[in-house]
């Protein structure tokens, strides 16, 4: 557990009020250790001193009242008594002899009374020399033995308030706390002004930090102090350049290459529409040199047929089997030249294209595949290219489903979602991981046709994406803008 | 509240720790009017007069009284009683508060008074002499150089110091009112006042003197005894009249046998006598015809 964590601060708390309660808590440690020391040893001071004097004054006491208890001068012990409790806080006086019977006592009242309680006895029993034999909260009792001749006669009693050295030790104490809080205060106060010092050039390195955040390159950091911070502040200031001159070279290159992205773009574009446009011609002119001319062959083999019909010549046999022919090549310049440019595509649209196609696939299949479509809604037409790259997609997604795929059913959706047009191919076969087991060559991802598609999608800026699960099914989607063509 | 401000606090809480008393008991001490059990036993007191201050007196005469102790437990057991003064004595004396006195001469008449009876008294009555000190250099040599300075004394009532020396000098040709009589309260405070100037002379006996000049012997090079008086019968021992007899007996056995063995006998070195004597009021006639011829000289005496 870390410290801070240990001292319950919260975790949102800054590095000022860090610094400013560290400090104030070392100076409060300090002091708290400085002022407890001096107090003890004031008390220890003032309390030995106030032994000592009480001690003497003890002494003084036995000294002076030795010929009155010999004497048994009660008058004369008062009156050392009454002189000895002048001044040095002496709450009362007594002189007792060793039996305990008050001699005499600043209270008249006692004298002639035997002392009882067992610390006083304890007291009198104790060792012939002045000592504290009690001491209580407010008050300090001290004896001291009545020699004359080496023979102990009497004992004198005090008791010594010690309320002075209390209040003594109390102003102290006050005093103490007084310079702890100015300890602090001051402590504090450099702090502050510390904190503020060293916190300046953070500041600006922490503004710096959101600036960054804010993709703010070109504000470098204000570098006002020439120590760690500082230093910090200039290196951040060399990272920062360094990184706005990388995010301009970048950005550099993220234009050129755009730019080349688009010129490739154009140029797939052309390149398709040079095909497409090709292919038209070529569909053109099947249809209309081709097919114009085998209709004319068919028109004249049909005359020659029923001319040797009527003749009962043997040619009508060779002439039927030749226009058969014939028009089995017409059906097949047809097919061509509509697969090289359906006619529907440029006549009806994109939807009637595609549902012809396969109306065209489906019984090449022998009823084994069943498609839906699903493209409610899809009725309006989309600019040229658009549909024709969208058709050739759709063309060659149901063409490798049906070579690879080995699915029963395949669900085709069209949508549009402004700016794009939405082609998704889902269908239930093994997967493209199915044919990675080894029967088909050539795989669907690195495959021709779904880089044609690609690259088709690309032409005019969208893009193709497969997702295959191994005995999952294929799905293939892809998005091309229209809007912009 | 965080750990923190519990540190804070805690340091708080430190500081007033130090002030804070760790004694927190009262007491004050208790009192009865009697003894506690098996303390005290029969106790007489026995009182000497002012012959030294009282610190000097007790270390002459305790080791006396713990000998008789010693000798008479456990059926009772004397404490020695000094007095402030010859006057205080006397009231004392008269009061009957002493059980057994060690009084002077005149003091030993005075108790038959009040009560009591001579017991005994001290030996060497070579020694009961009254001496005049003077200094060296007061050029006090005869007693006409005594006219209208101050001599001083213990107590009007210290019959060796005062009485004797009094009566010395009217003999001597003084007359009352030539010299000025100053009490001073003891005997050492008598010497003291010559040495110091105050007095021109002091009346003492020997014993305290020569105690002092065993402390101080560097006095007798500025003091000197000029006279001295003829001897007179030593101190007495008086006991009051109601002290059960046994226990009077049995002190009197003490004391009068104290010469005949070592440790008496040193004790009586410090007493400075040679023994004690059995006495009775016969033994103090000659004092009742120096007093007699004292009150004559001086008047009758001031109590």
């Amino acid at each position: 557990m870390r410290l801070r964590d240990r001292l319950g601060l919260p975790p949102s708390m800054g590095i000022r009020t860090k610094l400013v309660l560290g400090v104030a808590f070392v100076h409060l440690l300090l002091m708290t250790i400085f002022v407890f020391d001096l107090v003890q040893r004031q008390r220890e001071f003032l309390l030995a001193e106030l032994s000592n004097r009480t001690l003497h004054h003890a002494q003084v006491l036995a000294v002076a009242s030795s010929a009155w208890v010999l004497a048994d001068d009660l008058v004369g012990m008062e009156e050392v008594l009454e002189s000895g409790v002048r001044g040095g806080g002496v709450q009362y006086a007594m002189i007792v002899d060793p039996q305990g019977r008050v001699l005499a006592h600043t209270k008249r009242e006692i004298t002639g009374r035997f002392l009882i309680d067992r610390e006083s006895r304890n007291a009198l029993s104790g060792r012939q020399e002045p000592h504290v034999y009690f001491e209580t909260e407010k008050s300090l009792y001290a004896a001291a033995p009545i020699l004359v001749a080496g023979r102990l006669i009497g004992w004198s009693m005090l008791a010594v308030d010690k309320s002075a050295t209390s209040e003594h030790l109390s102003y102290v104490t006050r005093t103490g706390l007084a310079y702890t809080m100015v300890a602090i205060g001051i402590g504090t106060l450099f702090a502050l002004l510390l904190s503020r010092s060293i916190l300046r050039q953070l500041r600006f390195l922490l503004r710096g930090v959101d600036n960054l955040h804010s993709n703010i390159l070109d504000r470098p950091v204000q570098v006002v102090a020439e120590d760690e911070v500082g230093r910090v502040a200039s290196a951040f200031n060399r990272a920062l350049a360094s990184l706005r001159s990388s995010l301009e070279l970048l950005n550099r290159e993220v234009i050129e290459r755009k730019r080349a992205e688009e010129a490739l773009r154009r140029l797939s574009r052309r390149q398709v529409g040079a095909i497409e446009e090709e292919r038209k011609r070529i569909a053109r002119d099947l249809h209309d040199e081709l097919g114009q001319a085998l209709s004319g062959m068919q028109f004249c083999l049909k005359s020659m047929q029923g001319e040797a019909e009527r003749s009962n010549s043997s040619l009508e046999a060779p002439c039927q089997k030749l226009s058969s022919e014939v028009e089995r090549m017409g059906v097949s310049i047809h097919r061509i030249a509509n697969n090289l440019r359906p006619a529907t595509l440029d006549h009806l649209g994109l939807l009637p294209a595609i549902e012809a196609l396969i109306a065209e696939q489906l019984p090449a299949m022998g009823g084994k595949l069943s498609v839906k479509t699903d493209a409610s809604g899809f009725r309006r037409r989309l600019p040229p290219d658009t549909e024709m790259i969208a058709y050739r997609i759709v063309q060659e997604g149901l063409n490798n489903v049906i070579k690879h795929s080995g699915a029963s059913h395949v669900h085709l959706q069209l949508t549009v979602n402004h700016p794009n047009l939405i082609i998704a191919i889902h269908d239930d076969g093994m997967g493209i991981d199915g044919h990675r087991d080894g029967t088909v060559e050539g795989t669907f991802e690195h495959g021709i046709g779904l880089i044609g598609m690609q690259e088709r999608a690309a032409a005019v800026g969208g893009k193709v994406d497969v997702k295959s699960r191994r005995r999952g099914g294929t799905t293939l989607r892809a998005e091309l803008p229209y809007a912009e063509i | 509240m965080s750990r923190f401000w519990l540190l804070v606090m805690l340091c708080l809480s430190g500081i007033l720790a130090a002030c804070t008393p760790e004694k927190a008991s009262t007491y004050e001490p208790k009192y009865a009017s009697n003894a506690p059990p098996g303390q005290i036993g029969q106790e007489y007191i026995f009182a000497v007069h002012p012959l030294h201050n009282p610190k000097r007196l007790f270390e002459v005469y305790q080791p006396l009284i713990e000998l008789i102790n010693e000798r008479v437990a456990p059926a009772f057991h004397l404490k020695l009683e000094a007095s402030r003064d010859y006057a205080a004595f006397e009231a004392k004396l008269i009061a009957r508060k002493f059980h057994i006195a060690l009084p002077n001469p005149y003091q030993t008449l005075l108790s038959e008074h009040h009560g009591y009876r001579i017991l005994a008294k001290m030996g060497s009555d070579e020694q009961f002499r009254g001496i005049l000190i003077v200094r060296r250099d007061a050029n006090i040599e005869t007693f006409a150089d005594l006219k209208g300075k101050a001599i001083s004394f213990p107590a009007a009532t210290a019959l060796a110091a005062t009485m004797m020396p009094r009566l010395f000098l009217i003999r001597h040709g003084l007359v009352p009112g030539d010299f000025e009589e100053r009490y001073v309260g003891s005997q050492e405070s008598a010497i003291m006042n010559v040495l110091y100037g105050k007095t021109t002379a002091a009346g003492t006996w020997p014993p305290p003197w020569e105690a002092l000049l065993r402390r101080r012997p560097e006095l007798i090079n500025e003091l000197v005894v000029r006279w001295e008086t003829t001897p007179l019968v030593n101190n007495g021992v008086v006991v009051r009249n109601d002290l059960r007899p046994d226990d009077v007996n049995a002190v009197k056995d003490v004391l009068l046998t104290l010469h005949e063995h070592e440790r008496g006998r040193t004790i009586l070195k410090d007493i400075e006598i040679a023994k004690f004597e059995t006495a009775d009021t016969s033994s103090f006639e000659t004092v009742r015809q120096f007093v007699a011829k004292y009150d004559a000289a001086f008047g009758p005496r001031q109590p």
